[in-house]
């Protein structure tokens, strides 16, 4: 190989590496996530990615908001099952709905829910 | 070529005519309130409150009220889901002293919330579907029961169950259980095979008569399709005039036709007289009636075959001068 194709190779394979999804949604069953979170009527208040008045942010947003900072699988996964306060959009707050599972509890149904979000 | 113009016009002008007497008496089309863009626009605009979150989406298929009457919006009098639901401001705007988001006003279904109490659910189903064949809805064995109308129909659906001739046995079953074992057995009304449904027989709104009978008595009921059993007969039966349930049970039997019990034990309820007095057939007259009858003897004509019907054909009455015996 010569030395001009070495650079363009790896920006090939730079571009391609970006086109990816994060390195935490490759693991994330989008189904299961997606079946989890019509379950737990998530989408009456998120859309995942389209713009809508909705009271939630669409999942693309927290996805954007998120994205890259340490910390921020397990601050969702708080998020959605502490039962947290939220601020909705005309100001009241309301503790956010805590996501359940089948069985109760399980992590890592939570834990593929919140993959999913920030693969978005 | 003037005379065939002449009577082209003469048949256009008799048309005409016609067409405008016909409109005359069918009378013009209802007044549904007005501009039908404008009502089905504000409709729209009262159901994006809920159809905001309540959308393609929701775990439930919501949106396939479109698909029902009460969907259509450009009728005015098509209610929105404020109607049904109430105005539920505290679901909308949240409630400081509920735990995440407080319930709707009217709760139908089973879900995140308490289902609504049945008498509040009626209510605002009866509040337009009142009358006729709802009027005796009030002390009706499914009102006092705590029925109410969203137990059996589906609202959301654009297939109401209930409805539908093919699906309603499987709902009214879903409670109704040892009718419905009774339609398996050997003779029973065609129910299985989607002939006869329930609410060819019963009105489950109510009614003035008994079991929810969409007629004032059993008979009328019956003699909706058994019409030749009605009479007037010359030589009546009595108990015939009375209820056919004296002999019958409608939802099926093991014994045809429909039979409560099997002839002559049947028969015998009433009829102690004459041919038992004199020739004993019962299961304690010497094992007859299992076949261990003495050498060369015949079998009692009345106990085998039809058993009194084998001669008293004309059981439910009779026409004929020969007598009051209903043999033909």
């Amino acid at each position: 190989m010569n030395k001009l194709a070495r650079p363009a190779l790896l920006a090939a394979l730079a571009s391609i590496a970006l086109a990816l999804p994060a390195p935490s949604a490759i693991g994330a069953d989008a189904n299961a996530a997606l079946q989890l979170a019509r379950q737990n009527n998530c989408f009456r208040c998120h859309t995942i990615a389209k713009e809508s008045d909705k009271d939630g942010p669409p999942y693309k947003k927290v996805a954007e908001k998120y994205r890259g900072k340490p910390g921020a699988e397990q601050r969702l996964i708080e998020h959605i099952t502490s039962g947290e306060m939220a601020t909705f959009k005309d100001g009241h707050k309301e503790a956010h709905k805590i996501v359940k599972t089948s069985p109760p509890k399980d992590m890592a149904q939570i834990r593929n829910l919140v993959d999913w979000i920030l693969a978005q | 070529m003037n005379a065939i113009r002449r009577a082209l016009l003469a048949c256009a002008l008799l048309g005409a005519v016609g067409a405008a007497a016909a409109q005359t008496a069918s009378g013009p089309l209802p007044d549904l309130g007005g501009g039908h863009r404008a009502t089905a626009q504000k409709g729209l605009k009262r159901d994006a409150v809920c159809t905001r979150c309540h959308d393609e989406m929701d775990p439930k298929p919501i949106l396939a009220i479109y698909q029902t009457k009460h969907g259509a919006r450009g009728d005015a009098r098509t209610p929105d889901c404020q109607t049904c639901h109430g105005e539920s401001m505290k679901h909308l705007k949240g409630d400081p002293n509920v735990k995440g988001r407080a319930a709707p006003d009217v709760v139908f279904g089973k879900g995140a919330f308490k289902v609504s109490d049945d008498k509040l659910r009626e209510e605002v189903c009866l509040a337009c579907h009142k009358g006729t064949a709802r009027t005796h809805w009030d002390g009706g064995q499914h009102a006092t029961n705590g029925v109410a109308c969203n137990n059996c129909h589906r609202i959301h659906s654009a297939h109401d169950r209930v409805r539908d001739r093919k699906t309603q046995t499987e709902v009214c079953f879903g409670c109704h259980k040892e009718q419905r074992a009774d339609t398996h057995k050997i003779s029973t009304h065609p129910i299985d095979a989607g002939k006869v449904v329930c609410s060819d027989c019963h009105n489950p709104h109510g009614s003035a008569g008994p079991k929810l009978l969409k007629k004032n008595t059993v008979n009328e009921t019956c003699w909706q399709c058994h019409a030749e059993k009605r009479g007037p007969f010359l030589w009546e039966h009595q108990p015939v005039n009375e209820a056919c349930t004296n002999c019958h049970t409608p939802h099926g039997s093991n014994i045809t036709p429909l039979l409560k019990s099997r002839p002559p034990f049947l028969c015998d309820e009433c009829h102690d007289g004459p041919h038992n007095s004199r020739t004993p057939y019962g299961t304690g007259a010497a094992g007859i009636q299992g076949g261990l009858l003495p050498a060369g003897a015949n079998p009692n004509s009345n106990a085998v075959g039809r058993a009194c019907m084998n001669c008293h054909v004309m059981v439910h009455g009779s026409n004929s001068p020969a007598g009051a015996y209903l043999h033909r």
